[in-house]
């Protein structure tokens, strides 16, 4: 293989400004699938990412591109990254195995958030940016107004910008010869060791984990051995292949080239995203640099609703871990909810995304608990707590200091709305840091915001201000000094487990009142009068009373009536078995969500 | 000798009315009455043969809808003299026709007791203009004052007339008036409903879209729990959740379902109850004709239940009565261990109120009927 026939490159882009299509574009423009096969957004194999149009998991196709202009065929490794800030260090990892991305930013939107992160990391790895103004063809797209942005935030002009409409097709073979042009071949220095970047991976049943890879040096092949740098095992080399986009085996992967290693992987460990294969006979010295283990920053605990789930629950999350090594869990008790796993998250989106999986690839149903930080906690005593759950959070009176994790966020945004979001970003305990005009009408907002403020509903209202033009990236900064309570919620004078929370001190009043008063609609009425009470260590902040049901009684019941009458009692009977039994009152899992949900 | 009850489903009406879920097209044509006149005894011979029912003795046959008032008195005649080809009439047999006002008149009605129907259940549901219009009822406040008074004077050992309440924007003083037109007719028999729209008849959108203008839980259950006291003094037994009754006067055609007795049901969409297994025809007109004339079961739907749910259906139909049920009646039927469970749920709930307990029998408390749908929940388990 003819390394200078060989381009890799990625697409970054803002969710929906047009990737996976453009993608599609490419892989029909080479001829790599069939134009009658070609399911929409061909990249996106997860029911769950075709819905939501967008890609979680990174991934890569090989495809041949006959350049008419020079008459020569190229090989090029279309390498598909996460578009969200949650996977960013696997869109980080993505990067790391190409020369070049394609910059896509929509004609109608601009520049958003999520473009400038993406970009910047692009330019940090030293990579060529090739923009593309997507969706040229609709009636509010303005490329000139996107390229100026484009250029501002690049801080350059005269960029080899590519105009195009991915869903059309305009424009697509002008992008195909810039890359060709523009993106350099892979760099190779000549080495004697072998060292091969994972940057993804697959579980399959019968095969096991199967990485990823883009080999910057030496030569992967079948029945050799390769070793995990950071875990020092080896295996024997299966198969090697290429995506095209189906797997199809090759000879071998040499230098520059992207593909998959089957090598009987079972464990999650040893096909980590990031982590370097070399042989195990003459290993390399060093890994590629840039492996980091990646720290969760958002936790929850999942629940199953049916208790007979929880082993199902536990195997639906060690096969997520396999291809997504960012999840982690461990097993979780709760009075209310029983066992489950209390899990870790990059992000919001991650989380959300997780559960989805569940329930639908394994068909568990899951209740999650509110997503919450790890706050450290000093205490008396000189101890220092992780704190991962409200239930270990210690007594007001133990506590000598406490902090919680803060991130810097980047708001992009229209001007218009800039007096609204930075009203939200001070109610939030937000810090301003500056503000830059991108173009006329866009702003970049930097502000420092301690995380858990962000969890509930933050994107939400930022998206409701702005009516939808705001985008935000954020990045963690460290842990900073922090003023927190516990509020406990309890029901007939019970603390209910999964109800409490972790509130700062200034607004723990106000929060506990919102809870219960929505509390009091989601708890339906019942035989028994219920008493619902906030109270921060053993002190009453809030009470509300939901009174006795006064009247539920099917009216008449006669000789046609009764079967619809039983399977209608059925069926609310077991709506009431799903609920949560606390003495004598049933809560419903929507309370316990709503705790998720507990607006500020 | 087998002892069964007989409902007879007349599906046509003069116009649907906007509240109602039952089967029922608006055709009044005599034409085709008569063919389902037909196709029913067809149904009706098929049936007997099919459950070895010929020579039973009916003690309940009830004519419903649908209007079926809107059959001449000869055709219900007719209907009577068939059914005695195969079964026998028991000496005390009640034969309930409902009956709308708009569709009869004094000479009517006179003649349907001529030709044995003995007992007449007057679709009423309101005494108010507004509230009539609201429903989409056929008949005016006028018609049903009428009838009520031709009912009065009339033969009938017994009659029945229905109420709806919970209606629209309805005050507390139009319900008391309401009970007290009631009273000056004096039924030996009457059933209160509150209005309960199915996701299919017309009034649900209003109702999903104007929630407020219903009265409160609160007001329902102190409307009713007012109407039943007031009945209660002026001497009827509140004998079953939504029924009131003089002595005597129960309907024996309805106690037999919440007692969990035997029937045969004839017509479209309707259900049977033979030998532990629940029926049900075809709710489509067209479709049971079709199955008729092809000889083929209107039965589209059948269900036998499994002991342990026949047992809390049991103890549920029971308990919509003031009768209740006892523990014998249980150990005749069912096994003592299961029994056991049910029990404990019964002491625990007459323990909080909603269930009276007297030696062995066990009846909801008034507090109880409120809340019956919960109460049956619990009983389910």
């Amino acid at each position: 293989m003819d390394r200078n026939k060989i381009r890799n490159f990625g697409i970054i882009a803002h969710i929906d400004h047009g990737k996976s299509t453009l993608a599609d574009r490419i892989l029909e423009i080479c001829g790599a699938v069939p134009k009658e096969k070609m399911k929409e957004q061909f990249l996106d194999r997860m029911e769950l990412e075709r819905e939501r149009g967008i890609t979680i998991k990174a991934k890569a196709v090989r495809v041949e591109y006959f350049s008419p202009s020079r008459g020569e065929k190229y090989i090029l490794n279309l390498i598909d990254t996460p578009g969200h800030v949650d996977f960013s260090y696997e869109v980080s990892r993505s990067l790391a195995a190409c020369e070049g991305v394609l910059l896509v930013v929509d004609a109608s939107q601009g520049v958003e958030a999520q473009t400038l992160a993406h970009a910047h990391l692009a330019i940090s790895q030293g990579l060529v940016i090739l923009p593309v103004i997507n969706k040229i063809d609709l009636p509010s797209a303005n490329p000139e107004r996107a390229m100026r942005e484009v250029e501002a935030i690049l801080g350059e002009e005269h960029l080899p910008f590519t105009l195009v409409s991915a869903k059309s097709g305009t424009g697509i073979e002008e992008l195909m010869e810039k890359i060709v042009q523009f993106i350099p071949p892979p760099r190779v220095e000549d080495s004697p060791f072998l060292r091969a970047l994972i940057f993804d991976a697959v579980y399959d049943s019968y095969r096991g984990a199967i990485p990823f890879i883009r080999v910057k040096e030496g030569e992967i092949k079948k029945g050799m051995e390769i070793m995990m740098f950071s875990t020092r095992r080896s295996f024997p080399v299966l198969e090697v292949g290429v995506f095209t986009p189906e797997m199809k085996e090759v000879n071998s992967l040499g230098p520059g080239e992207v593909g998959y290693v089957v090598a009987n992987i079972h464990h999650l460990e040893d096909s980590q995203v990031g982590d370097t294969i070399t042989s195990p006979s003459f290993p390399a010295p060093s890994p590629i640099p840039g492996y980091k283990k990646v720290k969760p920053l958002v936790f929850c605990s999942f629940y199953p609703v049916n208790y007979e789930d929880y082993s199902r629950l536990k195997e639906s999350l060690e096969r997520l871990q396999l291809n997504d090594a960012s999840l982690s869990f461990e097993t979780d008790f709760s009075e209310a909810l029983g066992f489950g796993f209390r899990c870790g998250f990059l992000g919001l989106l991650h989380m959300d995304i997780t559960q989805e999986r569940i329930e639908r690839e394994f068909g568990v149903e899951v209740v999650a608990t509110a997503p919450h930080v790890v706050y450290h906690v000093l205490t008396k005593k000189g101890e220092i707590l992780e704190v991962r759950s409200p239930r270990d959070f210690p007594f007001p009176s133990e506590i000598e200091e406490m902090e919680e994790p803060y991130v810097e966020m980047s708001i992009t945004l229209p001007t218009e709305y800039l007096g609204g979001v930075m009203d939200l970003c001070q109610s939030r305990r937000g810090i301003f840091k500056d503000m830059v005009y991108l173009s006329e009408h866009l702003v970049l907002l930097r502000y420092d915001l301690p995380l858990a403020e962000i969890l509930l509903d933050f994107y939400d209202r930022l998206k409701a201000i702005s009516r939808g033009y705001a985008s935000l990236e954020y990045e963690f900064v460290g842990y900073r000094p922090a003023k927190l309570v516990r509020v406990d919620i309890l029901v007939n004078r019970e603390i209910v487990d999964g109800l409490s929370f972790i509130s700062p001190e200034e607004n723990a009043y106000y929060r506990g009142k919102e809870l219960i008063s929505r509390l009091r609609e989601l708890i339906p009425r019942q035989l028994f009068p219920i008493s619902l009470q906030a109270a921060i260590g053993g002190k009453i902040i809030a009470r509300e009373d939901i009174p006795a049901l006064r009247k539920d009684v099917l009216q008449k019941c006669y000789g046609g009536d009764i079967t619809r009458k039983r399977k209608l009692l059925e069926k609310q009977k077991e709506g009431k078995k799903r609920m949560k039994a606390v003495g004598k009152v049933r809560i419903p899992q929507e309370a316990f969500l709503a705790v998720m949900k507990s607006e500020k | 000798m087998k002892q069964l009850s007989l409902y007879f489903h007349f599906p046509f009406c003069l116009k649907r009315c906007r509240y109602c879920d039952f089967v029922s097209y608006p055709r009044r044509d005599r034409y085709i009455h008569l063919k389902y006149k037909e196709a029913v005894f067809q149904e009706i011979g098929w049936k007997v043969e099919e459950e070895n029912l010929r020579g039973a003795k009916l003690s309940t046959i009830y004519l419903g809808g649908g209007t079926p008032s809107l059959l001449f008195p000869e055709d219900v005649g007719e209907i009577l003299d068939y059914l005695q080809h195969f079964f026998t009439f028991s000496s005390s047999i009640e034969i309930t026709m409902e009956v709308n006002p708009e569709t009869v008149n004094e000479k009517k009605i006179n003649s349907l007791q001529k030709v044995g129907v003995n007992r007449l259940s007057v679709g009423v549901q309101s005494f108010n203009p507004r509230f009539l219009r609201f429903l989409g009822r056929s008949s005016s406040s006028e018609q049903v004052k009428d009838i009520l008074l031709q009912m009065e004077k009339s033969g009938y050992c017994s009659w029945s007339l229905d109420l709806i309440y919970s209606l629209p924007w309805q005050s507390f003083g139009e319900w008391q008036k309401e009970i007290e037109q009631v009273l000056v007719y004096r039924p030996p028999h009457l059933s209160i409903y509150n209005l309960t729209l199915s996701p299919l008849v017309p009034l649900y959108q209003f109702a999903k879209y104007h929630p407020g203008v219903f009265p409160s839980p609160e007001e329902e259950a102190f409307y009713f729990e007012w109407a039943t006291e007031k009945l209660e003094r002026e001497g009827y037994r509140h004998y079953e959740i939504s029924n009131f009754a003089q002595p005597g006067a129960e309907c024996h055609h309805n106690l037999n379902y919440w007692k969990e007795g035997e029937y045969l049901g004839v017509g479209v969409s309707a259900w049977s109850y033979l030998g532990g297994k629940r029926q049900k025809n075809t709710s489509s007109l067209k479709n049971y004709f079709q199955r008729i004339k092809k000889g083929k079961t209107p039965i589209t739907f059948q269900e036998e239940l499994e002991p342990y749910q026949k047992l809390a259906e049991d103890i549920i139909l029971h308990l919509r009565t003031k009768e209740g049920i006892t523990v014998s009646y249980l150990l005749t039927r069912y096994e003592r261990e299961k029994i056991e469970v049910k029990l404990k749920c019964l002491e625990y709930l007459s323990q909080e109120g909603f269930i009276i307990r007297e030696g062995e029998r066990f009846y909801l408390s008034n507090k109880g009927i409120l809340v019956a749908n919960q109460i049956f929940q619990e009983i389910l388990d």
